[in-house]
């Protein structure tokens, strides 16, 4: 019985997978044994900057490695409308000069799967390019990873199309190589990440502790995306944020959060399927609810979140990193 | 001259071994090894086929075994026109030789990054591999000299109206390597359906008196009746055109198109869009689309190779 869950977390950084990374560290639970990135979000080079940063900053020393540059079948297309071009708003963390790990992410993955065969587990909370050429490099390593957590999907509606969320919509054909290869997933889409808000209280109270860390957060928390030019080519005008009430939606987090407290996400059990070629529906991950197709469970489907546990999980998170 | 750096990649399959044979018989070839993918029929199987058959022909060439699915999982073997074994006809005795432990996209990494030149690429199934080993090693992309193909029809496919088997088994993978940027010679079913043998080619491969002959003779007897039992005339010899278009690229007839996989269609999922009419704007033409050869030479240099492999 191993004394900590090994854990990778494969990511796009990204402000939600910036707290999504506080969260892992802080609780104590894992042994995270890499951080391995790709571009999504922003451009891989931002990407794996802001993990290597952000892993040197709250003193974890694990690989940091590289992954996809590009979705598998086109070019990338990032949502720096949302995360500024280096995907953190424009904070500046301090800068590691730890180097990166020479494999590529999904040897490293790979590496760490055999090393814990049936423990390890991976938050995939980017889009999936790296988790599918790993499938696609070792098929068998379906079988040597506990379970797969993604953040993605969306079992209403998207949030880069009206069915699309960002990270399926990024790599549809990667979304559907994961969901069809027989890992053990768990989909925490952003239905219900959306309703996994802290409260706003313990949420602002947080964030006014002391300590880089959250200062950093605090920062990036400032960050208003929406006066940005590249915003209003994509969304048009809109009214400022009001950053003294604005409490976050953090998808990533919310998805680690699940795996932290296992209480804290209701599931059901499903068949999921990515859309990937209707041009108004790419990216939709669409749920068979009345198993129509009448094919075997393939996902977990997270539904709902336990507000309180999530918010205790961050009250939590807040008193770890503060002076920190 | 220089053997030229080649890998093949196939799903043996009766025309992708009387392309190995032509390769190897050529001496122009370094032949560096043999990647099998799922196609014509399940992955186990080609690559017992080929270390069968290797093993027969007594050529020592290594064997990796590759995808064992195409990228979004569908299988659906090619039995009407390869048997369920993908290889029958022939009788041969079991494989002595044994797979190699390496993952055939490892393989295919290895011997370009060890390569002092750029390799040759020859896929005649589906593109699996190729697609896995461009996702995985993106970096080596660069090192690939040409991709000459089986596989796609600028205008009409076999297994339905659009797509041609190879694209149609794995469309996400083609999409893949046609978009990479590779030089690419497309034989497709544009010349392929040139390069047909009839009963007295069969019988000229017989009369050579060698046993890569007769052995060749015996698989062209299964794959010529496989073809008239499905109605079909046609008893085109698909994957030697690939080799053959490497080998003598002066007597294959090409055109440089720009040509784009499609993945949406209804109807056309696997056609390889050839825009002959530079109809789509901004887009350069990337691959050589091969619509004609000289069928007697081609059949002249196959009875060669059949007579160089004793």
């Amino acid at each position: 019985m191993l004394e900590k869950r090994p854990l990778i977390i494969d990511c796009d950084p990204g402000i939600d997978d910036f707290v999504a990374i506080l969260l892992a560290n802080s609780c104590g639970q894992f042994d995270i044994r890499a951080i391995t990135t790709l571009g999504g979000n922003v451009l891989p080079q931002y990407t794996a900057r802001n993990a290597k940063n952000t892993a040197a900053m709250i003193g974890l020393d694990c690989p940091i490695g590289r992954g996809a540059q590009k979705p598998l079948m086109h070019e990338i297309d990032t949502a720096d409308y949302i995360h500024g071009v280096d995907g953190i708003g424009g904070v500046e963390l301090p800068e590691s000069d730890r180097p990166f790990d020479e494999r590529p992410a999904w040897d490293i993955i790979y590496d760490e799967a055999c090393k814990f065969p049936g423990q390890l587990e991976v938050a995939a909370i980017g889009p999936l390019t790296n988790i599918a050429i790993l499938f696609r490099k070792y098929p068998e390593v379906v079988r040597l990873i506990k379970k797969l957590h993604i953040m993605g999907g969306s079992t209403t509606t998207g949030n880069h199309s009206p069915y699309g969320e960002f990270n399926i919509w990024e790599d549809v054909l990667a979304a559907d190589i994961v969901f069809n290869s027989g890992v053990e997933l768990r989909m925490v889409g952003l239905d219900c990440t959306r309703q996994g808000q802290c409260d706003k209280q313990v949420w602002h109270q947080g964030l006014q502790k002391p300590g880089l860390v959250i200062s950093k957060l605090r920062e990036m928390m400032a960050f208003d995306p929406t006066q940005t030019e590249l915003y209003r080519q994509h969304r048009g005008i809109k009214p400022p944020k009001d950053v003294e009430n604005y409490v976050p939606g953090l998808p990533d987090a919310v998805t680690m959060a699940g795996m932290i407290d296992e209480d804290l996400l209701q599931c059901q059990k499903y068949y999921v399927m990515v859309e990937t070629t209707g041009p108004l529906t790419y990216g939709w991950t669409m749920v068979d609810w009345n198993m129509t197709t009448r094919k075997p469970f393939n996902c977990e489907v997270a539904l709902k979140v336990d507000t309180d546990r999530i918010t205790e999980l961050y009250h939590q998170m807040f008193e770890f990193y503060e002076g920190k | 001259m220089d053997r030229r750096p080649l890998i093949i990649d196939g799903d043996p399959g009766h025309d992708d071994v009387m392309a190995i044979m032509l390769a190897y018989a050529s001496g122009r070839f370094d032949l560096k090894g043999i990647t099998c993918v799922n196609g014509n029929c399940p992955l186990p199987k080609a690559v017992d086929n080929i270390l069968k058959t290797l093993d027969y022909l007594e050529l020592d060439i290594p064997v990796y075994a590759g995808a064992a699915t195409p990228m979004r999982g569908y299988n659906k073997p090619a039995v009407m026109c390869h048997g369920a074994s993908g290889l029958a006809g022939p009788i041969l005795p079991p494989a002595t030789s044994k797979v190699r432990d390496m993952r055939a996209i490892e393989f295919i990494a290895k011997t370009l990054r060890e390569s002092d030149e750029k390799v040759l690429l020859a896929p005649l199934g589906p593109l699996t591999n190729i697609a896995d080993f461009m996702i995985a090693y993106p970096e080596l992309i660069g090192k690939i000299e040409r991709i000459s193909l089986m596989g796609g029809g600028a205008l009409h496919g076999n297994v339905t109206p659009a797509a041609e088997f190879n694209i149609w088994h794995d469309p996400e993978a083609a999409r893949i390597v046609f978009s990479s940027g590779v030089p690419i010679t497309m034989c497709g079913l544009d010349v392929t359906e040139h390069a047909f043998v009839d009963p007295s080619d069969i019988q000229r491969f017989r009369d050579l008196g060698t046993r890569a002959g007769r052995f060749a003779a015996e698989l062209m007897d299964y794959y010529c009746l496989a073809f008239q039992r499905m109605g079909m005339m046609e008893n085109a010899l698909h994957d030697p055109v690939a080799i053959y278009a490497l080998l003598y690229p002066e007597k294959v007839e090409t055109h440089k198109y720009y040509v784009e996989v499609d993945i949406f269609g209804e109807y056309t999922r696997g056609c390889t869009v050839t825009d002959m009419v530079d109809s789509v704007p901004g887009k350069q033409p990337n691959v050589d689309v091969a619509f004609d050869l000289d069928r007697n030479d081609f059949i002249d240099k196959l009875c060669d190779a059949l007579v160089k492999l004793g």
